[in-house]
């Protein structure tokens, strides 16, 4: 069996290339790269070559974990911690069932499902499942923050292993949260703590000084705290350029003129 | 000897024909006696001399051609598709197909990277100095498309083949010590020779099969479509000298891919294969003596169109474009319903199709007018959506399940890229189904979890609209859940109506049908849209809504009675009146 080729190998081969058997089967022998940059390849979504070719090469280890399993947890990941500006529902799609429903793919969709149906306070006791080092969240690992009863999936430890990024950026998922609850509400100060995972207003108040909004333009950068503030049991989020009152002040004018 | 033999078995019609074609499509380039020939010529000659029968072999008819190695390619490409629809083709047949396909491909690019630009023009055909080939562009389309349609064809068979096999092996009784002759104890000869094996077709199919694995593999499926795209020169800035028919491949090309790309489940993918067709610095494509853009090019062979609307129209509703898929499964259906009036879609070949897609399609749009409560279709669609669907709606209305059974009738047959083992279909307690190879229920599950939320919203959403500002206990209690389980469905309602739409940001709450369904843009003009028709946001525990202002219409009104009018004043011009 000839030595695997590269990424890049393989969509040079795939694209100039006339047909040819034996360079096809060199193609098929394709052994992803460091799991990051194939990781990256796959959440990019530019190369589907590479994506069949795992699942056609790659048979079931003796221990019952494929390659298949290990490079789909790192791009589910990759992906999660990006989300919602990654396309996991794409990426589901794509992986098969049985791959999807062995750990820690199950977990890290579960995760997503969660995220997508904005279920934020059940969604990190799930996340934290996944073995990835604590980063500070609150101690209280209550499943039932909001005092119901779900089917959680029950699944092994996830094992700590090579291909997973060295640093997983839970402040800037948090973040990500965060901005994503702003587009909504003032909400709750109860609902946000429970999103946010956090465990008082202190807490929430030191996170909202770390976390900005960013607008840009080639010219200037203006950073607003995402966290206005905090009034009695009411968080207020700072919105782009609009002023909740003027929205109100709006619809009510436009209720008005309706009538 | 067995050349002069064969040539005297067939028709003088043929012969000629097959000369004629030749020289169309290698020396003359006359479009207009090219389109003669491929559709109207080739099609009488197979009704009256081959109906059920295979046309004469290439290696018969090669003195026509002069031995013409790409023309070869091209003959047996066309027979080779009026065979397979007219016969079951085996499993031989299939890989035959594969071969014609990739030598054809091979010298198609092989031609093309040897052809350098030039210019000229002939007799009311396109004319190089170094054009060698020219195809007319629904030639071109329909090569393609039968491509895929055998790839797809293909992928279904082998899974067909295993699990088959795969019953068979889980069946036969453990010990084969007094049921057979095969030395291997497998299934083997023909006729099921084996007591409880399978039977020998197909442990016969499982053999060639594992013989030919790289027979349609997709990355070889996959690259060749890229490869034309890129012949093509449609995804440079010089596609300028580019020969028309490289040209004509590219673009057909990137719809065949779109349709690969969706039929394998990556949907992203199916939707950005397109860019090239909407790239607004790709020069114009000379088309007989008119200039196309490759959109229009595209759009003038209707089953082209009515493919990349299909798929393009799936691809957005998997990936929860709800109007984008609206307005373009909208724009088609449309234009195929003034079709169908006017009968000028019967006159195209393969319209036995068209109705069997225009339903799949409106079951698609009754989905979407469910789930997408913004219009962006014509009020004769929603009305066609409404009568065929009125049944599906209401169940889903009334709280069951509707959206599977219209998604299942709707959707495309998804298929599995994957090689199965074939080695393990034979021995008992094998898998009965190959690893992975339930594309189409991955795809069907997968669609049922996007559309689980969705009665829950629906139900918000009626009674959000009832109301400027109510208290979301209150409302919580309207869709029988406690205050706290019901705060994410506020935020979950706009992030999943927070979507990607092609084109501008701004949204108008009606968009007329053809006007984007016409108009496509490449992904890289998309922008994030709402799908929401009602505005809310929560102030402390009080939601505030908004609803849209429906944009109210008359002009098709006032057009309508100015049509009906000026009809009324011609048939009084019409009348004689004698004194």
């Amino acid at each position: 069996m000839s030595a695997p080729l590269s990424h890049a190998e393989v969509q040079t081969l795939l694209s100039e290339s006339a047909y040819d058997p034996v360079r096809l089967s060199q193609a098929r022998v394709l052994r992803p790269s460091p799991g990051l940059a194939v990781a990256s390849t796959l959440v990019a979504s530019e190369s589907p070559d590479v994506r069949y070719s795992f699942d056609a090469i790659l048979p079931p280890t003796s221990g019952g974990t494929t390659r298949v399993v290990e490079v789909t947890a790192l791009v589910l990941l990759l992906a999660l911690l990006r989300y919602p500006d990654t396309d996991l529902a794409a990426l589901c799609c794509l992986a098969p069932e049985r791959v999807q429903s062995t750990e820690p793919c199950a977990t890290l969709v579960r995760c997503w499902e969660l995220l997508d149906s904005c279920d934020y306070a059940l969604f990190w006791p799930e996340f934290r499942k996944l073995g990835i080092p604590e980063y500070g969240a609150s101690s209280s690992d209550d499943g039932g923050r909001n005092g119901r009863r779900r089917r959680v999936r029950r699944s092994t430890p996830a094992q700590r292993r090579g291909q997973r990024p060295d640093r997983v950026e839970a402040s800037s998922a948090r973040a990500r949260r965060g901005r994503w609850r702003g587009r909504t509400a003032r909400p709750p100060l109860g609902a946000v703590l429970a999103a946010l995972d956090l465990s008082d207003v202190g807490s929430l108040v030191e996170f909202g000084s770390r976390t900005a909004l960013v607008d840009g333009t080639t010219t200037t950068t203006t950073m607003t705290m995402i966290v206005e503030g905090v009034e009695g049991n009411v968080v207020t989020f700072a919105a782009r350029g609009v002023s909740y009152d003027d929205v109100a002040t709006m619809m009510s004018k436009s209720a008005a003129r309706g009538q | 000897m067995s050349d002069e033999a064969s040539s005297s078995l067939f028709p003088d019609s043929v012969r000629d024909f097959v000369f004629d074609l030749h020289d169309a499509s290698r020396r003359s380039f006359i479009p207009s006696e090219q389109a003669g020939l491929y559709q109207n010529t080739f099609r009488e000659i197979t009704a009256k001399y081959f109906p059920n029968t295979a046309w004469p072999s290439s290696s018969a008819i090669a003195s026509e051609c002069g031995n013409d190695p790409l023309f070869l390619a091209l003959y047996d490409e066309l027979t080779s598709r009026h065979l397979q629809s007219v016969k079951r083709p085996t499993v031989r047949d299939r890989v035959a197909g594969w071969r014609t396909y990739a030598r054809l491909f091979d010298l198609i690019l092989d031609e093309s990277s040897s052809s350098t630009s030039g210019g000229g023009g002939g007799e009311g055909g396109v004319t190089t100095t170094t054009t060698t080939l020219y195809l007319v562009p629904e030639w071109c389309f329909d090569l393609m498309h039968e491509f895929l349609y055998q790839f797809q064809g293909f992928c279904q068979f082998r899974t067909a083949t295993y699990v088959s096999a795969a019953r068979y092996a889980s069946a036969a009784p453990p010990s084969s010590s007094s049921s057979s002759s095969d030395p291997d104890g497998e299934g083997s000869g023909s006729g099921g020779g084996n007591v409880g094996g399978p039977p020998g077709h197909v442990v016969d199919a499982v053999d060639v099969l594992s013989q030919n694995t790289d027979a349609w593999a997709v990355e070889s499926v996959s690259s060749y479509l890229r490869r034309l795209v890129v012949a093509g020169g449609a995804s440079s800035s010089s596609s300028s000298s580019t020969p028309a028919v490289y040209r004509f491949l590219a673009y057909f090309g990137s719809v065949t891919l779109s349709r690969l790309e969706c039929l394998l489940g990556d949907y992203r993918a199916s939707v950005s294969a397109l860019d090239v067709l909407y790239d607004p610095t790709a020069s114009a494509v000379a088309v007989g003596e008119e200039t196309r853009t490759p959109e229009e090019l595209v759009n003038g062979v209707f089953p082209a169109r009515l493919s990349l609307a299909y798929h393009v129209g799936v691809s957005y509703l998997m990936l929860r474009r709800y109007r984008d898929s609206a307005s373009v499964l909208g724009g088609i259906c449309l234009f195929m319903q003034r079709g169908f009036k006017t009968g000028q879609l019967r006159k195209i070949p393969g319209s036995e199709q068209f109705n069997k897609l225009f339903d799949r399609m409106i079951a698609l749009l009754a989905i979407l007018s469910h789930v997408c409560p913004m219009s962006v279709i014509d009020d004769s669609i929603a009305s066609i959506v409404r009568e065929k669907h009125a049944n599906n709606l209401s169940k889903i209305e009334a709280g069951e399940e509707g959206y599977e059974d219209l998604f299942v009738f709707a959707c495309p047959k998804f298929v599995n890229p994957a090689v199965p083992d074939y080695g393990r279909a034979l021995r008992p307690g094998c898998p009965p189904v190959p690893y992975g190879h339930d594309a189409y229920k991955l795809q069907v599950q997968h669609f049922m979890t996007e559309m689980a939320p969705h009665a829950t919203l629906r139900k918000m959403r009626s009674y959000m609209s009832l109301y400027t500002s109510i208290e979301v206990e209150k409302l919580a209690s309207f869709n029988d859940m406690k205050a706290e389980e019901f705060v994410p469905w506020l935020a979950c309602f706009k992030h999943r109506m927070r979507q990607l739409e092609r084109g501008a940001a701004v949204v108008a709450p009606v968009v007329p049908a053809e006007a984007v369904a016409s108009g496509g843009t490449s992904t890289a003009a998309d922008r994030v849209g709402t799908a929401l028709d009602i505005h809310y946001y929560v102030s402390g525990n009080v939601v505030h809504v908004d609803e849209a202002e429906k944009t109210r219409r008359f002009e098709t009104f006032f057009m309508k009675q100015i049509e009906n009018n000026n009809d009324i004043l011609r048939q009084l011009e019409n009348i004689k009146i004698e004194m």
